[in-house]
């Protein structure tokens, strides 16, 4: 029989070793295999041919990868400072009770989560469509012109804002729900305290609240910087990236080059290209959000 | 053994629930007769296709010795299915394919079988083909699929209500179209409704008809020999004309956001005098369309261009996608598989399919009140118009790829035709 110690290490072998082979086969090894791939000229089928770090010399000079890029980094602003704040904004005024019927609001501002993506997309692009789209109708009721074009979707650079309203619109009840949450630890007793030695709110806010919730901001930056890197469905059903390229997104660009018009090899280099920057990002943003943990500890 | 009355049961019951199916593999189906698979773009419910199902329905009920297991998978999933199928060598027995550049890469891995043997077994049924759809079905020189439909690309949908109310006719020249801008703008009307987001309705049914008719029809051969030259003269020409019906007004605002079946809606609503599309979209009017706007609907092409070297009469057009026999198929297997193929595209199952409103390249009598006027009118085009080709069944996907996105941003005013132009001879090469 085996010692209490060799029993426990044996144990967790057992429990972790199948999950952990699970994810190395279909996670780790298909990205390692995706970084080889980005170096070779595969089209998906017969025999491929290594290039080096040709496809990444090609993709630095690719206009459309970094017009791609340019829109990631528009998702990453919406999402950091459009559904953080919205999200912790409404979270705050339920958890302080600043309105009636919680759970009523609770539910609404989740509701777009548990929607399907596809069937959103399907939603807002049907609403801002030209010509035929409620807003368009609408407007043009209003001003008196039949067959209203909104003049500002037609523009390459500006095409990407009411998808950037949408994605805010979609995950503001998920930062919500998170930031309930981690509100409802907060320290009254603390908060009770402060208010009796004649503190202002704002000084509550800032000095007792967003320190103790500032680990949980820090998971929601990077939550919000995977989430969209990552984007794809929503952009992908609304506009396919369109029009010329002026909505593509690093992830549709990389569908775009792999499954239809078959360049295997360009594609992972593109996919390759998305977690070194997602890396790099989320590595950043630790990094600058804990150097307010590191400031107050070294104060201290 | 201990407590043998307790574990007796139990072994007796592991060997009754592992030997009674054992028992059952021994016995093989006799009576099941050949099995083939077939992997298909029809989903159960899907209106567009739902004849597809019957037909195939109505040959198990003729012939019940051979059963037709299928794979119904949704288009885009099955485009990825067949080339993941393809390379893996684990292809149903039967397949769909489309012809031109879009399966060109799956028969090129040699796991199709050609389907020359089996026309030229029947020559008075090969006689009832139209050569397009024959034609059109070829990959060096031998037919691999045997398309359902002959589809072309282009045809103006236009509202013969607003034309006698404007006091025009529908326009013989290039310059006459261009003037019912300023009167369908007078109407408060759309002169073209286009919905060009998802960037191949320009390319598949404006330029490959528009080009056809400035460079004629044997210069895409001469591309693809390389004698030829997107940045030629007459393709830029081409392009411009694209550029100058912007210009001109004639292209409702908003082209960029709307879908190919968007651009429908506001012809169907009355507020626009043409849209420019395939002959497919007839299926969506039959449904969709208000009654009192199908009615005085009527397709024409695109008129003559001054200087332009093709035939005014040409459009852009391309068989349709077919079943075809995979090459693993042998025996048995196979000759059930070629009766397949010569029920699937047999009279019956052609009547069945243009009473649906199919554009079939099959010559079979019809009973004419049986059918929609619009597909009357629609087998009437079919045989009236010689087609020429469609760009982006015949160029490579990355190539074409480029010059849609390009032509977006052409026609927004964002980039020149000459560079357009320039684009797409570069991507072609590299894609070559």
């Amino acid at each position: 029989m085996l010692t209490r110690e060799a029993n426990k290490r044996l144990s967790y072998i057992i429990l972790v070793v199948p999950t952990l082979t699970l994810f190395l086969l279909f996670v780790i090894l298909p990205i390692l295999y995706s970084f080889f791939l980005g170096m070779t000229d595969w089209s998906g089928y017969g025999a491929f041919k290594f290039i080096g770090l040709q496809n990444f010399r090609v993709l630095f000079a690719d206009r459309v990868f970094f017009i791609a890029l340019r829109n990631n980094i528009y998702f990453i602003l919406a999402s950091t400072f459009g559904q953080i704040p919205v999200g912790f904004f409404i979270a705050y005024l339920l958890h302080r009770k600043l309105v009636a019927g919680r759970v009523f609001f609770e539910s609404m501002f989740f509701l777009p989560m548990v929607v399907s993506t596809i069937v959103i997309a399907i939603l807002w692009s049907n609403i801002f469509s030209p010509q035929i789209g409620a807003l368009s109708v609408f407007l043009g009721r209003l001003l008196g012109k039949r067959n209203y074009v909104l003049p500002w979707m037609d523009n390459p650079n500006a095409a990407i804002f009411p998808i950037c309203f949408v994605l805010v619109w979609k995950y503001s009840g998920f930062y919500m729900l998170i930031y309930l949450s981690a509100l409802q630890k907060l320290p009254q007793d603390m908060i009770e305290a402060a208010a009796i030695d004649g503190a202002r709110e704002s000084q509550i806010f800032f000095r007792i609240i967003i320190p103790v919730l500032w680990t949980t901001v820090q998971t929601t930056i990077v939550l919000s910087i995977s989430g969209s890197m990552r984007a794809f469905d929503l952009v992908f059903a609304m506009t396919r990236g369109g029009p010329a390229h002026s909505t593509e997104l690093l992830a549709t660009y990389m569908y775009n080059k792999t499954f239809e018009v078959y360049r295997y090899g360009y594609g992972s280099a593109i996919s390759t290209m998305i977690v070194v920057i997602s890396v790099l990002l989320i590595g950043s943003s630790m990094w600058l959000t804990g150097i307010r943990g590191r400031a107050e500890r070294a104060r201290s | 053994m201990k407590k043998l009355h307790l574990r007796l049961p139990a072994i007796l019951m592991v060997l009754l629930v592992f030997g009674l199916p054992l028992s059952a593999v021994g016995q093989v189906d006799q009576s099941m007769g050949v099995k083939l698979t077939f992997l298909n773009p029809f989903v159960p419910g899907d209106p567009t296709n739902q004849f597809e199902l019957e037909i195939i329905d109505l040959f198990m009920e003729a012939h019940p010795e051979i059963q037709i297991v299928q794979e119904n998978l949704q288009e885009q999933q099955y485009h990825t299915k067949i080339q993941a199928s393809a390379a893996g060598g684990t292809l149903a027995d039967l397949v769909l394919l489309w012809p031109g550049a879009r399966s060109k890469p799956i028969v090129g891995l040699g796991v199709i079988r050609p389907l020359d043997d089996l026309l030229d077994s029947d020559p008075a049924w090969k006689a009832k083909f139209a050569s397009a759809a024959l034609e059109g079905a070829k990959f060096n020189g031998k037919t691999y699929l045997i398309p359902r439909e002959i589809s072309p690309t282009h045809a103006m949908f236009y509202n013969t209500e607003y034309f006698k109310q404007a006091g025009a006719v529908f326009p013989g020249s290039y310059e006459e179209l261009k003037r019912l801008a300023p009167k369908a703008k007078n109407m408060d009307l759309i002169p073209i409704s286009l919905g060009n987001r998802d960037g191949w309705v320009v390319n598949s049914c404006y330029l490959s008809t528009i080009a056809d008719r400035v460079t004629g029809s044997e210069w895409v051969q001469d591309v693809l020999d390389g004698k030829a030259a997107f940045t030629d003269p007459w393709f830029v020409r081409a392009l411009e004309v694209l550029v100058d019906m912007v210009d001109a007004g004639l292209i409702g605002e908003g082209f960029n956001q709307l879908n190919h079946a968007q651009q429908r809606v506001p012809y169907y609503k009355g507020d626009a005098v043409m849209f420019i599309e395939g002959l497919w979209a007839i299926q969506d009017m039959i449904q969709n369309c208000p009654q009192e706007i199908r009615d005085v609907t009527e397709f024409g092409i695109f008129p003559k261009i001054a200087g332009g070297k093709g035939d005014p009469n040409a459009v852009s057009g391309v068989a349709g996608f077919g079943a075809a026999i995979t090459a693993g198929v042998t025996g048995a297997e196979l000759e059930s598989a070629k009766q397949f193929m010569r029920f699937y595209y047999g009279d019956g199952a052609f009547r069945i399919r243009a009473y649906a409103g199919v554009g079939i390249g099959y010559n079979v009598d019809l009973d004419r009140t049986r059918l929609d006027p619009l597909v009357v009118k629609k087998l009437e085009f079919l045989t009236a118009h010689p087609f020429s080709p469609v760009y982006d069944a015949t160029f490579p996907a990355d190539a074409i790829n480029v010059v849609n996105s390009d032509i977006q941003a052409m026609m927004s005013g964002r980039m020149a035709p000459g560079k357009v132009a320039d684009n797409f001879q570069k991507a072609y090469q590299r894609a070559k």
